[in-house]
């Protein structure tokens, strides 16, 4: 697999994956293999141990009986002695009360005092045994008495060999060096393989995002090998989508503003050339053609500071200027502004304040957007109708509703009419005025203080706009 | 070359000035290290800790070591031998060498398990003090009896045997005769030899081994391959049973079979109790030596091959 550029190796999954499976090969090899050898080593020991006390107890039977602390001529404990003392490969120490040692079986130390910890801690009654693993002998110490003499007489000490138990284990530790080689080993094979196959996919959906970055491929990606995979390719996809709607938006935005632009444009140059290619034209005509070129100068310059606020709107939050403003004066401020545009077709304004609202706004951004609103009301009504604007707040947002009775919005346009550029009768649209720019810088200014805004309309009665903002501005 | 002269003559003059000034700082008789003997915090071992004394006349320190066994509670170092209740009333040297210790009467009162301590603590340590060849321990005027009524007696260091309850292996001395060859071949000439060796192997098996390293005097030769290894060796009812992986035949000397069989006999019968000795190898018991030798035999002591001394070379 190929490696990225900048991309180290030890970071990659599939590093992880491989390390993470040779672990898992070795250590449970290794605790269980210890843990059972351990086992053994300890059952054999106990085994064993219960082995010879079990015999010595019998023989300590025998050495009371015979007196053979006090008296060690007894052919019968001798040569019992001894085979045991060759079965169990080790030395037999028989020690009296005076911790004399009276017998013992290497011929080496008889007759002499022993000083030995387990032998004084099984005088005094205490359990004496021990293993000594380098050593390789397990030596105990038992009290010599029997059912008839209860009492300690004297102290049995033995020593036995745990050289076969040690060589058992050795084996057994080899064998599981050897186990665990093999398991090392094929968990980094296993590890390697496994790792690769499991991380292709991934590989393959860095493929095809590159595949679609480049342009080979426009259709959809999908690596279905697993529900991850499906999901990132799904999610991968909706974003495609969602880009290609945005894309599509943005060419047609363009191709509109173009066209828009160009209008006023062709416009002027109609009237200009006229004017130019004839001569000796009475004065009114170029008064004429000139108050219509500047009509269309100022139409040009309207769309073009539409669409330049427009850009400011949807450039980041950063250009949004919030204070603390009463809406209230906001709003009887717009009303003034527009009640000479709607007296010239005796169309009635009002402003009714449920409550004084204070809020934290934008004030150009907001004023503009509620202008649009009522121009909008104002252009698309009847002669001599009305347009109502209300103020209202509950805790948490205040509410601005611009209604009017005018012409209405046809059903099949009222998803639309927030577009740019849309109009929803283009026919008469230069006789309405405007750029067609109004509601979308509306929504926009709107959408900046989080706020929200619905349309509701009837054709031939009349268009409500509600919008809500919030009084406090969080970020 | 001159130069060379020169810097060896001072090099020499400085080692001549620096032997003369180590032994003149000798002293004339300078007392030796000695052992103290205390008993551990468990109670159930001697300590073993070392001690400069101040004099070094026999009865000056005996008396110096008294005065330290007496010395109890916060004067003494470290846990001292005697319990509190006991105290040596006085003490004197016999003729023979022998220390006499005269101790109080509670010493009748101590546990078992630690007067047996208390014992071989304190004679191991007045043995080290000069012309003592022995101790002796009364209590009062009566000497020390043992449980069964017995006298004590006179106690030296090799009258006590320790075995450590720990991973320290304890060693021991022994005296072994071997067998070995004369540079003919022909015959066995015995060697002796003080081995120190570790307490938990039998000295079959060390007299073995030791066959096997080989001659140490001049004109002695060895009898079996050094890679011999002994497997096991048994004894039982007097009779040896030794068995012995294929080195030693497969790497055997050249040497006429009957040596190394009699060396290993003789050897084995010299250093135990064993009469008779019985070889195997690899555990096959009827396997032969050479051509001629079956091992399948109770082998004894063979007289005639020492007794054919050829003249020293």
């Amino acid at each position: 697999m190929r490696k990225q550029k900048g991309f180290p190796f030890f970071k990659s999954l599939r590093f992880r994956i491989q390390v993470i499976l040779i672990i898992l090969g070795i250590v449970p090899t290794v605790i269980v293999g210890m843990a059972i050898i351990n086992n053994y080593e300890d059952k054999a020991i106990a085994n064993r141990s219960a082995a010879v006390k079990r015999q010595c107890g019998i023989l300590c039977n025998l050495l009371i009986q015979e007196n053979y602390l006090n008296d060690s001529s007894s052919q019968v404990v001798n040569s019992k002695l001894e085979l045991l003392s060759n079965i169990y490969n080790g030395r037999i120490l028989l020690i009296d009360r005076d911790f004399k040692i009276v017998k013992d079986t290497y011929g080496a130390d008889t007759g002499k005092i022993l000083l030995s910890p387990m032998v004084s801690a099984c005088f005094r009654g205490e359990e004496a045994s021990r293993y000594d693993k380098s050593g390789e002998y397990l030596e105990m110490a038992l009290p010599v008495k029997s059912p008839d003499v209860k009492t300690l007489q004297g102290v049995m000490l033995i020593t036995v060999s745990a050289e076969e138990i040690r060589s058992t284990i050795r084996e057994l530790e080899q064998k599981a060096l050897l186990f665990l080689a093999g398991v090392i080993v094929i968990s980094i094979i296993l590890g390697y393989v496994l790792a690769r196959v499991l991380v292709e996919p991934l590989y393959r959906i860095t493929k095809s995002i590159e595949d679609v970055t480049d342009g080979y491929q426009d259709e959809e990606i999908s690596v279905q090998d697993y529900t991850e995979t499906a999901q990132i390719t799904d999610a991968f996809n909706k974003m495609l989508s969602r880009m290609r709607v945005l894309d599509e938006s943005r060419q047609e935005f363009v191709s509109n503003v173009s066209h828009e632009l160009k209008t006023p444009m062709t416009s002027m140059k109609v009237l200009a050339d006229s004017l130019v290619g004839q001569q000796g034209l009475p004065e009114e005509l170029y008064q004429d053609f000139l108050q219509d070129i500047t009509m269309e100068i100022d139409r040009e310059n309207k769309i073009i500071t539409d669409l330049l606020s427009l850009v400011k709107m949807n450039k980041k939050a950063s250009d949004i200027n919030i204070t603390r403003v009463s809406v209230n004066k906001l709003l009887e401020d717009i009303m003034k502004r527009l009640r000479p545009i709607a007296a010239l077709r005796k169309i009635d304004l009002f402003l009714d304040s449920f409550r004084p609202v204070e809020a934290d706004v934008d004030e150009v951004k907001f004023t503009l957007a509620i202008s649009n609103l009522v121009e909008n009301g104002i252009k698309y009504n009847v002669d001599e109708g009305w347009v109502r604007v209300t103020l209202d707040s509950d805790h948490k947002d205040f509410f601005v509703t611009v209604a009017d009775s005018g012409l209405g919005i046809p059903e099949d346009s009222i998803d639309r009419i927030f577009e740019r550029f849309y109009r929803v009768d283009k026919s008469h649209s230069r006789e309405i005025g405007g750029t067609g720019l109004g509601l979308a810088i509306t929504r926009d200014a709107i959408a900046m203080h989080h706020g929200t805004i619905k349309v509701s309309s009837k054709e031939g009665e009349g268009t409500t706009f509600a919008v809500r903002i919030p009084l406090s501005y969080i970020r | 070359m001159k130069k060379t002269i020169k810097r060896t003559a001072v090099f020499l003059s400085a080692a001549l000035l620096l032997c003369i000034h180590v032994m003149a700082s000798q002293p004339e008789e300078e007392g030796k290290e000695i052992t103290l003997y205390r008993i551990n915090s468990a109670e159930n071992a001697l300590e073993a800790v070392a001690y400069m004394p101040a004099e070094t006349t026999t009865s000056e320190m005996a008396e110096e070591l008294v005065q330290l066994f007496d010395k109890k509670g916060e004067d003494a170092n470290g846990n001292p031998i005697l319990p509190d209740e006991v105290r040596i009333a006085s003490w004197s040297v016999t003729e023979e060498g022998v220390l006499e210790l005269h101790f109080t009467a509670d010493y009748k009162e101590m546990a078992g398990t630690r007067e047996i301590l208390v014992r071989a603590g304190t004679v191991k340590t007045f043995m080290q003090v000069p012309d003592v060849t022995g101790v002796s321990f009364l209590i009062g005027e009566d000497p020390l009896m043992t449980q069964r009524g017995g006298e004590v007696g006179v106690m030296t260091g090799d009258s006590f045997v320790e075995l450590f309850s720990s991973d320290r292996e304890s060693y021991r001395y022994d005296t072994f005769t071997l067998y070995f060859t004369d540079k003919s071949g022909e015959n066995l000439v015995p060697e002796t030899r003080r081995v120190y060796y570790r307490s938990s192997i039998p000295k079959m098996r060390v007299a073995l081994e030791q066959l096997a390293k080989g001659p140490i005097d001049k004109g002695h030769y060895p009898t079996i391959p050094d890679s011999t290894k002994l497997n096991t060796v048994i004894l039982s009812d007097k009779v040896c049973y030794a068995d012995f992986d294929r080195a030693f035949t497969d790497q055997a000397l050249a040497l006429e079979p009957q040596i190394p069989l009699y060396s290993v006999v003789n050897t084995l019968i010299a250093n135990t109790e064993a009469e008779k000795v019985e070889i195997s190898i690899a555990g096959n018991a009827e396997a032969k030596l050479g051509d001629d030798i079956e091992l399948y035999n109770y082998y004894q002591w063979n007289e005639d091959l020492l007794n054919e001394p050829r003249e020293e070379e």
